[in-house]
């Protein structure tokens, strides 16, 4: 880091990996002569070069291609490219049971995402305490203390992933979606199955909704200012305002909850939204363009989306959506802590759906793939578990990709991400006379809310420990810890 | 052979990272930088395989390996069985 070679008198601290989220990340904090925090940062320390390296590849691969950016929720991928290459061979109008399948396997994929998020990555923190014994705050622990919990979780994901596998043919890269539609529709006998479990399936949804909504209101006056502060939110929005995961329009919130664009076609995503590029991290810090780069950041997924929609359109996860809702007398929610109890509200509006098309007798229609005029370029978009994600292609007239844009849902809560490390960081570390691990897994706490997926967003992939350098101001090592 | 990753090796890096932080439709970077800072390791000049780099003991194939070859290749390293993988399990789309 420059300003700890250049300025004698800081110290830094740096926690390498960042443990229990996807991929790999770093997070820098400078310290000055008093142990006050001067800057915090989290470095995204991988790239893999998608955009360039898949330039040259028949078209139709690309769903199946670009997923491999991502073992936890591939599907999102899977749609979004599929989405985009839909335009260019002129079959982005689905027929109805193509689209309800796609969205049958995303509802599958929300559902396993978020449910492993919530308790095999964040539960820890929240059932033990920030500052609990990292040999018992993690899953095994969660597994010796929760056993009901933890086999729920489970379970819940083994759902979710049964659901991906149906529609499918695969629970991890599958190839379901093909250009302009399905290969496969659902049969009676894959509907009987998953229909076996759907209401345990539901009532489990109710209890972890329960739990993180408890534990959001029990531990309030942490809520209200661990890495919280307020910014834009955005998502895409149904046409009638309504939450969805799979299409629609984009629309982004102010802090107030004032609208900055609605409905926006999401073809025109270039004309509302950019990334600024930074020396310091791999993954591009993404603004709106209207506001400009300095307070044109905007956070996305689940507790954005929530934010964002005028309503839910099943009935439990829209009676949760207004006990949210109620807590901020209507206006939108900042607090960072607060995207667990958000995303459990998904986890039920994901089942209610899966619920629903399952009874849906269109699930076994034949009528499976459309096309049309073939097109030179398409644009994909699909709120995927942690956000907006957007896929954009152009072709030759042999097929052949020629430009890919990615932005992943992660990227756009880049900056909402460094400044819940910088916000955490100055409220627990600032002024110490010694940095706990305790204090440090509150960084990393912060970061986990959002549920990053780091892999995704530079396009690269692995798991890691934990190790915590803190030097002197000569730059000497005076402290060291490593956590496997 | 690395996998998709190693893809990249088919194209200098230069060129992705130009792609990614130069050239994409949305990118807003009027210095022209390319991320270098000391915090960020050094990009390698290509995607090596992990056998290169260090020592693998067993292969699991597939992307990912399925639960029933992972299965398979836990159950036989606790029987001190040899790991046999039947076709169905390195059969692929």
């Amino acid at each position: 880091m420059v300003a700890s070679n250049t300025n004698p008198k800081s110290k830094r601290i740096v926690i390498q990996p960042v443990t229990r989220v996807e991929g790999h990340g770093k997070v820098t904090i400078l310290l000055d002569e008093n142990n006050k925090v001067k800057q915090a940062r989290l470095h995204i320390v991988e790239f893999r070069g998608f955009e360039r390296f898949i330039q040259g590849r028949p078209f139709w691969e690309m769903p199946v291609v670009v997923q491999r950016l991502c073992g936890i929720c591939p599907v999102s991928h899977h749609l979004c490219a599929a989405k985009a290459i839909d335009q260019i061979v002129g079959g982005e109008n689905l027929t109805p049971p193509a689209e309800k399948l796609r969205r049958l396997m995303h509802y599958g994929q929300t559902f396993q995402s978020h449910s492993l998020h919530f308790f095999h990555l964040a539960s820890p923190d929240l059932l033990f305490g920030f500052n609990a014994d990292p040999s018992i705050r993690n899953i095994i622990g969660v597994a010796a203390e929760y056993p009901e919990l933890a086999k729920q979780g489970i379970l819940m994901r083994k759902f979710g992933q049964e659901v991906i596998k149906a529609t499918s043919g695969k629970k991890i890269h599958g190839t379901g979606a093909i250009p302009g539609g399905m290969n496969k529709n659902l049969s009676i006998h894959e509907r009987d199955e998953l229909l076996k479990d759907i209401d345990q399936m539901v009532q489990w949804s109710h209890g972890a909704l329960n739990i993180a909504k408890n534990y959001t209101l029990e531990h309030m006056d942490t809520a209200l200012e661990f890495g919280t502060f307020e910014s834009n939110h955005m998502s895409i929005i149904r046409e009638d305002g309504a939450m969805d995961l799979y299409n629609g329009g984009l629309r982004a919130i102010d802090k107030d909850g004032n609208k900055i664009f609605d409905h926006v076609d999401n073809q025109k995503y270039t004309d509302i939204i950019a990334e600024e590029v930074k020396n310091w991290s791999y993954m591009k810090f993404p603004f709106i363009k209207s506001i400009g780069t300095e307070n044109g950041w905007y956070r996305v997924g689940p507790l954005s989306r929530v934010n964002t929609c005028d309503f839910i359109d099943t009935p439990e996860a829209e009676a949760a959506r207004i006990e949210f809702k109620d807590i901020t007398g209507g206006k939108p929610n900042h607090l960072t802590l607060a995207y667990h109890w958000a995303r459990m509200i998904e986890v039920l509006h994901s089942i209610e759906k899966i619920k629903e098309l399952l009874h849906d007798p269109d699930l076994q229609g034949k009528d499976l793939v459309t096309k049309g005029d073939r097109r030179d370029e398409g644009i994909g978009v699909i709120e995927a578990p942690r956000g907006t994600l957007f896929h954009h292609y152009k072709v030759n007239k042999d097929d052949q990709v020629t430009m890919c844009n990615l932005i992943v849902s992660t990227t756009s809560n880049n900056e909402a991400m460094n400044r819940a490390v910088q916000k955490v960081a100055e409220d627990h570390l600032s002024g110490q006379p010694e940095i706990t691990e305790g204090m440090l897994n509150h960084v990393e706490v912060a970061t986990r809310a959002y549920d990053p997926c780091l892999s995704c967003a530079t396009h690269d992939m692995a798991q890691m420990p934990l190790k915590v350098t803190l030097l002197n101001v000569d730059g000497q090592v005076i402290d060291e810890r490593i956590k496997q | 052979m690395g996998g998709v990753p190693a893809l990249r090796n088919m194209v200098p890096l230069k060129e992705c990272l130009e792609e990614a932080y130069l050239n994409g439709p949305t990118v807003y970077n009027p210095s022209g930088q390319i991320p270098d800072n000391t915090e960020l390791p050094l990009l390698l000049n290509k995607v090596y395989p992990a056998h290169e780099v260090v020592k693998i003991d067993y292969f699991l194939p597939g992307c990912p390996p399925s639960a029933d070859t992972i299965f398979a290749a836990l159950k036989a390293l606790l029987t001190d069985e040899p790991v046999e993988l039947p076709y169905e399990l390195i059969k692929y789309d």
